[in-house]
């Protein structure tokens, strides 16, 4: 299996002018092609910061990550920019990496076909419902052809119920596009839903308490899992991990 | 209002009200110059200090026969608009070069609060001095008043754009340039508007000041020669004529304000066959 990702011994202090915390000590692990990897942590554990070392927004004081291939980012929140319409705020990311071409353009217009937002292209994000915002913000992400996702808790914004269509949706599309994901939540259900396997994470400074994988079928739908009587299981066998 | 039966009743309704302040509105106007005519009439008002609308309209008609009201009224315009634009565009600009640095921020930022505290019309005879006693210098006066709040309100403006999207921008990996033009500029557009209305009535401040000082023309000039020689008729015509002209400025920014608020909701659906 190909390597998309692998972080080594990674280190990261954050100083502030009450002094230096320790984020995250000594962190390893590696994502593979076609697998969903869960970080499931205490909230304000640093879980977002190894996105943010990922994604280049911060540097890491040790160790090292290694990446092979294109990576997106989904965010929490939609991040839709409100004056633009659906299609344009699609075409953000292609505009300003300067890759917009004949091409990208019609993979972005056979994505908006794909995913059932063609209606709405000229609509603006505030006429959209939340779970279709996040869609559009997610086909914003793969119309620059990540290989690697990073998920930041991107359905903690949603109500309870369309959470559940938006997990059912975002699998669907990983598994359509062939994608791998690194989702951080701190949501049980959610890693044990969506992932192959999930990593359970230490309060501060970050560390990996356990490793579990779980034995779904990565083809598995959400709303089957969840069906599935395993699912308890491994729901009270993190939530112990987590907690004792 | 009543409680519409349908929307055909309400809209019924809503023009009516409008109709309705309107006309109000103008009720209000019209009683205040009559009643202001008809108390220097039977001198319950002096006449001398506050002169009355008929003799003010008299004079407004002389002084557009001889056309020199047009003159005085397209020379402050003019020295308003001017140092509307200059005041409002260089402090944005230097608004986002401080966004863009930080510790530039750090160190002017006690020189911004101490001129933005100060009066700048205690400064008005010097850079009148300074830019000379001509129209550069009241330009100079108006940009005064405008720019330093200019450039601490977008700042605080800037700095309250969405993290977020800044953050989205920076996973995009954009740089400046685009992080400005694509986020930061956009989304305070309506806040630069309201910059821009509240920069109308200083650059008239401004320019009004700056007449009083030194001018030849204008409706400030107007304001201060008909103060020196009692004439109160001249100085009520340039007060009428200022409060009217400020009003027009006030509400052609208000009409752009509106314009872009439901330019998107105008926008055509454009539907992509399936």
């Amino acid at each position: 299996m190909k390597e998309l990702l692998s972080l080594n011994n990674v280190e990261k202090t954050f100083f502030s002018d009450e002094g230096e915390t320790k984020v995250i000590d000594n962190l390893s692990f590696k994502v593979f092609e076609n697998e969903v990897v869960s970080l499931i942590g205490p909230s304000g554990c640093g879980k977002s910061t190894i996105l943010n070392l990922i994604a280049k927004l911060e540097n890491l004081n040790k160790g090292n990550i290694i990446t092979n291939c294109e990576i997106g980012y989904m965010f929490q929140k939609d991040n839709l920019l409100p004056w633009l319409t659906v299609y344009k705020n699609i075409m953000l990311g292609l505009e300003i990496k300067k890759r917009k071409s004949k091409e990208s353009e019609d993979y972005t217009f056979s994505l908006l076909k794909k995913y059932g937002l063609s209606k709405f292209a000229s609509y603006y994000p505030e006429e959209l419902s939340g779970g279709m915002r996040q869609r559009v913000s997610l086909i914003r992400t793969l119309s620059l052809k990540p290989k690697l996702l990073l998920l930041d808790e991107p359905f903690s914004a949603l109500d309870s119920q369309t959470r559940l269509f938006v997990q059912e949706d975002v699998k669907s599309i990983i598994l359509e596009e062939k994608l791998s994901s690194l989702l951080v939540t701190h949501d049980i259900s959610e890693a044990i839903a969506l992932s192959e396997r999930v990593l359970i994470l230490s309060p501060r400074p970050l560390k990996i308490k356990k490793e579990l994988k779980l034995s779904y079928d990565n083809s598995l739908l959400p709303s089957l899992r969840r069906k599935d009587n395993s699912f308890s299981q491994y729901f009270n066998d993190v939530f112990n991990t987590l907690h004792y | 209002m009543k409680n519409p039966k349908n929307y055909q009743e309400y809209q019924k309704n809503k023009k009516r009200e409008k109709i309705k302040i309107i006309s109000i509105q103008f009720l209000i106007l019209f009683a205040f110059f009559l009643f202001w005519e008809l108390l220097v009439n039977i001198n319950f008002l002096n006449e001398f200090l506050v002169s009355k609308p008929s003799k003010i309209f008299i004079l407004f008609l002389s002084y557009i026969e001889s056309n020199s009201l047009f003159t005085h009224i397209y020379v402050s315009v003019l020295e308003t608009l001017i140092g509307l634009i200059i005041g409002s565009s260089l402090g944005l600009i230097i608004a986002i070069g401080l966004y863009f640095s930080k510790t530039l921020y750090k160190i002017l930022e006690p020189y911004l609060t101490v001129l933005n505290a100060l009066p700048k019309t205690a400064l008005a005879p010097i850079l009148i001095i300074w830019a000379g006693t001509n129209m550069k210098g009241i330009v100079l006066v108006s940009v005064s008043l405008s720019l330093i709040i200019t450039i601490i309100s977008s700042y605080s403006y800037f700095q309250l754009t969405d993290e977020n999207l800044i953050k989205l921008m920076r996973v995009l990996n954009a740089n400046k340039r685009q992080i400005l033009f694509r986020v930061i500029l956009p989304s305070n557009v309506a806040n630069i508007l309201a910059i821009l209305k509240i920069n109308v009535g200083l650059s008239w401040i401004g320019t009004i000041v700056g007449e009083f000082l030194v001018s030849k023309n204008g409706i400030g000039y107007l304001l201060m020669y008909g103060g020196m020689v009692f004439r109160l008729d001249l100085v009520m015509m340039g007060v009428i004529i200022l409060a009217l002209i400020a009003f027009l400025m006030y509400e052609t920014i208000s009409i752009i304000e509106k314009s872009i608020r439901f330019r998107k909701h105008k926008h055509k659906k454009t539907i992509i066959e399936e």
